[in-house]
């Protein structure tokens, strides 16, 4: 028997069966997601090839095996691993660095923030294009500055090595990447600092603690969650990162900016081997998702113990 | 006096740490916007000054502004203003009744479809891009409007399902059980009383999913057409022309990017829910 006024009541009332409303995200979800998905595992699976116009033929593995034994991909894989390294160890320190800088409340500070997250909004395309401009490697802002005061003005665009240990080319990617990702960073850490109890802020202020022992002990243990979170985040979008270096770079010069997913992009959309990009694709899928469970293990268990 | 000196010192000694702090992080920003006004220095700055460093703004003159409606600047942002509003209009009717149904009703699979609906965030667009590239093509979508708004609203509809939920889920739920009580339709609770209590943050939302849409590079390069291409394709499409004119090249770029700088000011107390999908709240 159904008591009046129960949960199990207003459940199951006059009311409009909620699946109804879900139907109609689930349906555009369902044809321009779900499917494409599956339909691309099943691609992933077929020689593909547009330009000779044959039909797609079975080839079982055949793609995955092409693509694990190709030493192409591995080498981008690797390039797009040096990236990751520095492009986020970059982003992480200044955001750490902005984020400190932030701690203590000031008049004023909510629109510092604001005005640091202007660069992450913007769209990538428009203020690559304009790196471009500035990174120029005969005329450009950065190179008179950089001549005027030094004598020397480095090719920014070129695969020459630079001091970091990595080509110019890289270099620059990873300094627009940095430029754009930086506020998004020190405003997840920011937003993790604004946690910390008052009177512990208070309490490590009359104590005078050193600065170490403070991030180590009070600072740390609640930006934890925040770092992870980042760091998945941050994590699953370099490697989508496309058009930055689409505009910047294209890839070039040779191969030295060619990360993994415009490299999956060229083999598609260049090569038109449809068949060897979408195993890729899952190939990197599969990463994605075992680097992102190791990411909540590793950070988020290490606060449980 | 000596007293007096033990407490006053490191108090001076907080206030200098303090304010070259200030100084730093001022330092630190100005650094940090400078492209951002050279973007602007540089479109308003005659064509023959354009490499006179990035300062100097000696005449202002609109001839880039001109130079960029000619090279057809204005029909790109029209398409980008099309695909946006179409895009974030799709996502945003169906996801205000979609999260509804998911903040307030037991549905079965609900844990499962949020995750789902939360992890398309993690794929790489490019395993979704061949699909429905095949399928475009041919449906004949391939170059149109409508298969950009669609795929646009596809695109939007996690986060905006995401954060319009958590907004919705700030409100009790004794409000729709009073309604309920009085013997109001789900209809009418959704529209007359929750909706109207979350419209900042529907708004807020819309406008996450519209800087999205308007910044999206890769399904706008591969399925827009000639005459529909938005003006991030207009953009790249310059990169490949030799010896461009940089004044023209800035304007279009200030004109793109104006509308979001303004919408970021807006949204800065939303803004963390945005970035994070809705799933932190403050």
């Amino acid at each position: 028997m159904r008591k009046p006024f129960s949960k199990e009541f207003f459940n199951k009332g006059r009311m409009l069966n909620p699946w109804l409303m879900i139907l109609p995200a689930f349906l555009i979800l369902l044809v321009f997601n779900i499917f494409p998905l599956l339909w691309s595992l099943g691609i992933s699976f077929y020689r593909f090839s547009v330009i000779i116009r044959e039909a797609p033929r079975y080839v079982g593995g055949l793609n995955y095996i092409n693509v694990i034994t190709s030493a192409e991909a591995w080498d981008r894989i690797i390039r797009t691993g040096i990236y990751l390294a520095y492009a986020l160890s970059l982003q992480f320190g200044l955001g750490l660095l902005l984020s400190l800088l932030l701690f203590e409340d000031f008049k004023g500070k909510r629109m510092l923030i604001t005005l640091f997250t202007i660069p992450l909004m913007i769209a990538p395309v428009a203020s690559s294009l304009f790196f471009r401009y500035l990174f120029d490697e005969n005329l450009g802002p950065v190179n008179n500055f950089l001549k005027s005061i030094a004598g020397y003005g480095p090719l920014w665009f070129s695969s020459n090595m630079s001091p970091l240990g990595i080509p110019y080319a890289l270099l620059t990617v990873v300094l627009v990447e940095t430029w754009i990702w930086t506020p998004f960073v020190m405003f997840l850490l920011t937003a993790g600092m604004s946690s910390i109890p008052q009177d512990l802020i208070e309490q490590s202020r009359v104590d005078s603690i050193k600065f170490r022992h403070k991030f180590r002990y009070v600072i740390l243990p609640y930006i934890k969650p925040m770092i992870a979170l980042a760091l998945i985040f941050r994590f699953m979008d370099s490697l989508k990162t496309f058009d930055s270096i689409y505009i910047l770079t294209a890839g070039g010069p040779g191969a030295t900016t060619e990360l993994i997913s415009v490299y999956i992009y060229r083999v598609a959309f260049e090569r038109w081997d449809f068949g060897s990009a979408t195993a890729l694709s899952y190939l990197i899928l599969v990463i994605v998702i075992f680097m992102t469970n190791v990411f909540m293990r590793y950070i988020l268990g290490g606060e449980r113990s | 006096m000596r007293k007096r000196n033990q407490y006053t010192t490191p108090l001076v000694l907080y206030r200098v740490r303090k304010s070259l702090k200030f100084a730093l992080l001022i330092a630190l920003l100005a650094i940090y916007l400078i492209p951002i006004y050279g973007m602007f220095s540089l479109a308003f700055k005659p064509r023959a000054e354009i490499y006179s460093g990035l300062f100097e703004l000696t005449r202002v003159t609109l001839e880039n502004f001109e130079e960029a409606y000619r090279y057809g600047a204005y029909s790109a942002i029209t398409n980008s203003i099309i695909v946006t509003v179409g895009g974030v209009a799709i996502a945003l009717v169906l996801a205000v009744l979609a999260s509804y149904a998911f903040s307030r009703f037991a549905v079965k699979g609900k844990n499962i479809l949020m995750f789902y609906i939360l992890s398309t965030r993690m794929m790489p667009p490019i395993t979704l891009i061949i699909p429905i590239f095949i399928m475009f093509f041919n449906v004949g979508l391939k170059g149109t409007y409508l298969g950009l708004i669609l795929v646009y609203a596809m695109m939007s509809l996690p986060l905006s399902i995401w954060m319009i939920k958590s907004f919705i889920d700030d409100i009790p739920k004794d409000i729709d059980q009073a309604a309920l009580v009085d013997g109001h339709s789900t209809m009418f609770i959704l529209f007359k009383i929750i909706i109207p209590m979350v419209i900042p943050g529907i708004a807020a939302s819309a406008a996450f999913a519209a800087i999205m849409l308007w910044n999206e590079f890769l399904f706008a390069l591969l399925l827009s057409g000639v005459d529909t291409k938005p003006t991030s394709v207009l953009l790249s499409s310059i990169r490949g022309e030799r010896g461009f004119n940089w004044g023209r090249v800035a304007a279009i770029e200030v004109v793109y990017i104006l509308p979001i700088i303004i919408l970021v000011f807006w949204l800065q107390k939303y803004m963390l829910r945005g970035l994070t999908f809705g799933t932190v709240r403050r």
